[in-house]
Parts: structure tokens; C-alpha cells; sequence
């Protein structure tokens, strides 16, 4: 058994990888100069003789004529292409499906086209495999990680749904910052860890900010990537994580107050965002998330004697790069 | 000035009052109701032996009471680097609590600073709206101010 190695260009331009072939060893080789066409037969033609001329010319004798340094051959017939068994058909006739066939003439074959001249996947071909990529779902291949790695960092805005909470802050609007690091960006299902800080001036009475809530989380959350492999994609998450808050600054010593100085409780993060993602591994995303959190006890409203809940909101957007 | 953390548990350089002289507290726009109060915090204090808050005119010293909106969490506050130094209370108290925030704090006034409720009940537990002065509250300013004379208001 041979084994010849063509390019698919030849063979149809499927790929521009290479492929081996092996042909059994009764085959002919074909060569590469020839169609795979058996010669026609030439019964009358006469025997084709070339004249003998000497390739070292000679100094020709004054007067004599010149030799010509280029033998000449006579020129050969020109053999048609297409076997001559074919039968002809007139270009534009329509060929008759229930018309007899002659047994004497070999059936017409197929002009042959590229497709018929690939052979088809047997065992016996070897297919290097090079470039298969865009055979797997949830595979990049333009980054190193294949599936998506990341880092964002971003800021943005945020606030508290509680009422007695937004009453405690001087502004229903607080800054948030954020860093986050992803692991299957490209895939449908990733992993994200973050840590996540905001800061909120506490109201007083005399109408003068009086010190600053200060939270820190630190979560992590699954995140569904809708178009895994697009250039922009929606995405939604959710997950769980720690949150503290710590009230700093304050005039704590000359103020009667139910607002603790610190606290610790569970936050279960959600939300969605839409995210861009760039061919040289920049991303730029924005997000909204909701805050759960677990029963707190970081502020009392006198008025109901219930602690305050610390869910909240947050808009942001976010830089970054991935691999 | 006031400090600005007070992580030490002072009231920083703020003015306070001897709880042995006439201190006058001036609220001018206050309601019957929240007279009421004040006169409750100062019925309070009485209770446990500190007669200082005077309302027969008679005081050179006093502090203004004002009543403002707020937080729901901030109930009273003590600004002894105004001038006059003023005790802010959060209009949302009911008479009861009300009147537990002022006597809060007059204590803050006569130099008195936050007592961790795990220490014991006070009126100067942070976050205070039930307890009022206590025994342990009036020995707390006679260890700043010393014990007043028999004479003294």
C-alpha cells in the first residue's frame, strides 16, 4: 500500500489541510501531469519518428544553409479528453432516460467533479485533524484557556431597597466598586468570584453627613453566558456570598443611635448584564445586581423596633481582559 | 471641635456641664408634647439625685433643644461644639422614647459617655430608647464633676 498526501485543494478545497490517501497497490499511480484517463487507443496512426539531429551543431560550411539547433518533432495528433465511447450528445438536447442502451457502450459516466474525486472515508483514510475547532461548542480557540478566563474591575452605583435604610444614608445613591474574576467565559456555564466594596455618607439629624457606610462582600456566583462565543452577550448569574458593614467616621461617642457599628451577614447576589468581548481578550461589561441578604442587625427603626434588611441594588460597568 | 471618630469613647474636646450648677435647656419651638418630654428627662434625672437642669431662669449656662427629621436610626445628638451647644432629637420619637433620648442626651452634656449594654443597663447604652438614669448613671457624673453640695441644685 501506497500513501500519497494531496492537498484538499485539489480535491474540492475543503480544507487547506493535508490528507493521506491510501490506494491499494493494483492501482495505478496516477500522475500528476495526467488526467486519470486512459490513453486513447490509436490503431492507425502511423509511427511517430523523430529525426536524428545533432545537439552539437555543426560549423556549417560556407554557403551551405543553416541547421536549425532546435530539432523539430511533428506534431501529434490532439486526443480528445472525454473517452471516445462516450456517445455524443448535442449540446442542449435533453438526454432520454427510456432511450436503449447499447451494451457494446460503456455507460456514461458523470463528468467528474471534485466532490467524486475525494474519496470517500474509509478506514483506510487518514485524516490529519488541524483545524476542527468550529466542531466543538463550547470552545474558543482564539484564547489560551480555550474556555475563558477573566478579570473585570469597574464601579458604578448602588443603593439600599429598605426603606429605613435609604432613610439613614444622605443620598438614596451610594458608589460601588468591583473587582471580579471569571473562569468559563466562553462556555455556557462559568464560575465568578468577586469582591465588591460601597460606601454610602450616614444621614444625621442636624441635616450634615455624620460618618460613612462602608460594606465589603466577597461572593461567588454561577454565570450563564447566553452567546458564549459572540462578541456581545447577555448574561445572567446568581450565587451567595459574605457582606460586612462598618460604620466609620461617625460621631458615635456624642450621639444616641441605633445604628451599630458594624455587621455581618449572608448575601445572595443575582442579576444579568450584557457583555463585550474583544478579539484581542478586552471586555467591557455591565451588569445590575440585587442583593439578598440574611436577617441583619446593623440598624433598628425606632419607629417599627425591626431591624433593618441591607438588600440592594447596584448598576456597573466594568473593564477588563481575558485569556 | 468635636472629634471626628471619638474611637476612644471621649466625647473629644467638646463643652460639657457641671452637674452641680443650674443648666438652663431652651426650646423655643417645641411643642407642649415635646415639653412634656423634657420635663420627663429632667424628672428622670432628679430621680437619681441630679437636680442641675434649672427651668426658673436662673441658670447662667444653657443648652438649646431643637427637633429635626432624620435617619429613623439617629435619635438624639449631642453637639457640644456649637454654640449654643444643642441637643438634636428626631422628630419621629413617640413621648416615651422621646423623653429617654433627651435624658441620653443630658448626659452626653454633663460629660457622660456610651456604656455597652453588655456592661450593664443605663441610660447611656447606645441606641437607648427604654432605660432611664440610673443609680450607677448619677454615681458616673459624680465622678466627673465630684459630689455636689448640700445646697447645690
Amino acid at each position: 500500500m501506497r500513501l500519497h498526501v494531496m492537498s484538499l485543494l485539489a480535491l474540492g478545497g475543503l480544507t487547506s489541510s493535508g490528507v493521506a490517501i491510501a490506494i491499494p497497490d493494483d492501482q495505478p499511480l496516477p500522475s500528476p501531469s495526467e488526467p486519470n484517463v486512459p490513453p486513447p487507443a490509436q490503431p492507425d496512426a502511423p509511427p511517430t519518428t523523430t529525426p536524428m539531429t545533432p545537439t552539437v551543431p555543426t560549423t556549417p560550411a560556407p554557403g551551405s544553409p543553416t541547421t536549425p539547433a532546435v530539432p523539430t518533432t511533428p506534431a501529434t495528433p490532439t486526443q480528445p479528453a472525454v473517452p471516445t465511447a462516450v456517445p455524443p450528445t448535442t449540446p442542449g438536447q435533453p438526454v432520454d432516460p427510456n432511450a436503449p442502451v447499447d451494451p457494446n457502450v460503456p455507460a456514461q459516466q458523470p463528468a467528474p467533479t471534485a466532490a467524486a474525486a475525494t474519496p470517500a472515508p474509509t478506514s483506510e483514510t487518514i485524516i490529519p485533524v488541524t483545524n476542527q475547532y468550529h466542531e466543538y461548542g463550547f470552545y474558543q480557540p482564539v484564547l489560551a484557556s480555550s474556555i475563558g478566563v477573566g478579570v473585570t474591575v469597574g464601579g458604578g452605583l448602588f443603593g439600599f431597597t429598605d426603606r429605613a435604610m435609604r432613610e439613614s444614608v444622605a443620598s438614596d445613591v451610594g458608589g460601588v466598586w468591583d473587582v471580579h474574576a471569571s473562569i468559563g467565559t466562553h462556555i455556557p456555564i462559568g464560575l465568578e468570584v468577586g469582591y465588591s466594596g460601597n460606601a454610602a455618607n450616614i444621614q444625621s439629624l442636624a441635616g450634615t453627613p455624620n460618618g460613612t457606610l462602608v460594606g465589603t462582600a466577597m461572593e461567588a456566583a454561577l454565570r450563564y453566558t447566553i452567546f458564549p462565543h459572540s462578541n456581545w452577550t447577555p448574561f445572567v448569574f446568581a450565587g451567595m456570598g459574605w457582606q460586612r458593614y462598618d460604620v466609620t467616621s461617625q460621631r458615635l461617642a456624642a450621639s444616641d443611635t441605633g445604628l451599630k457599628t458594624s455587621d455581618d451577614v449572608a448575601d445572595f447576589p443575582m442579576g444579568g448584564g450584557l457583555s463585550f468581548r474583544d478579539v484581542g481578550g478586552f471586555t467591557f461589561d455591565l451588569r445590575g445586581t440585587y442583593r439578598a441578604t440574611t436577617g441583619s442587625t446593623l440598624l433598628l427603626d425606632q419607629r417599627t423596633n425591626q431591624f433593618a434588611g441591607l438588600q440592594s441594588w447596584e448598576a456597573s460597568a466594568a473593564l477588563g481582559y481575558e485569556f | 471641635m468635636v472629634c471626628a471618630a471619638c474611637s476612644d469613647g471621649t466625647l473629644g474636646d467638646v463643652r460639657t456641664f457641671d452637674a452641680c450648677s443650674p443648666l438652663a435647656v431652651t426650646a423655643p419651638a417645641a411643642t407642649d408634647a415635646q415639653r412634656a418630654s423634657l420635663a420627663g428627662a429632667s424628672a428622670a434625672w432628679a430621680s437619681v439625685g441630679v437636680t442641675a437642669i434649672d427651668d426658673t431662669g436662673s441658670a447662667t449656662d444653657s443648652v438649646a433643644l431643637v427637633f429635626a427629621n432624620g435617619s429613623p436610626a439617629e435619635y438624639g445628638f449631642y453637639d457640644g461644639a456649637a454654640s449654643p451647644p444643642t441637643i438634636t432629637i428626631n422628630l419621629d420619637l413617640d413621648d416615651t422614647t422621646r423623653a429617654v433620648a433627651i435624658a441620653h442626651e443630658l448626659g452626653h452634656a454633663f460629660g457622660l459617655v456610651h456604656v455597652p449594654a453588655a456592661t450593664r443597663a443605663s441610660v447611656m447604652n447606645p441606641g437607648n430608647l427604654v432605660v432611664a438614669p440610673t443609680a450607677d448613671d448619677a454615681a458616673a457624673i459624680s465622678a466627673i464633676w465630684g459630689a455636689c453640695a448640700p445646697n447645690a441644685p
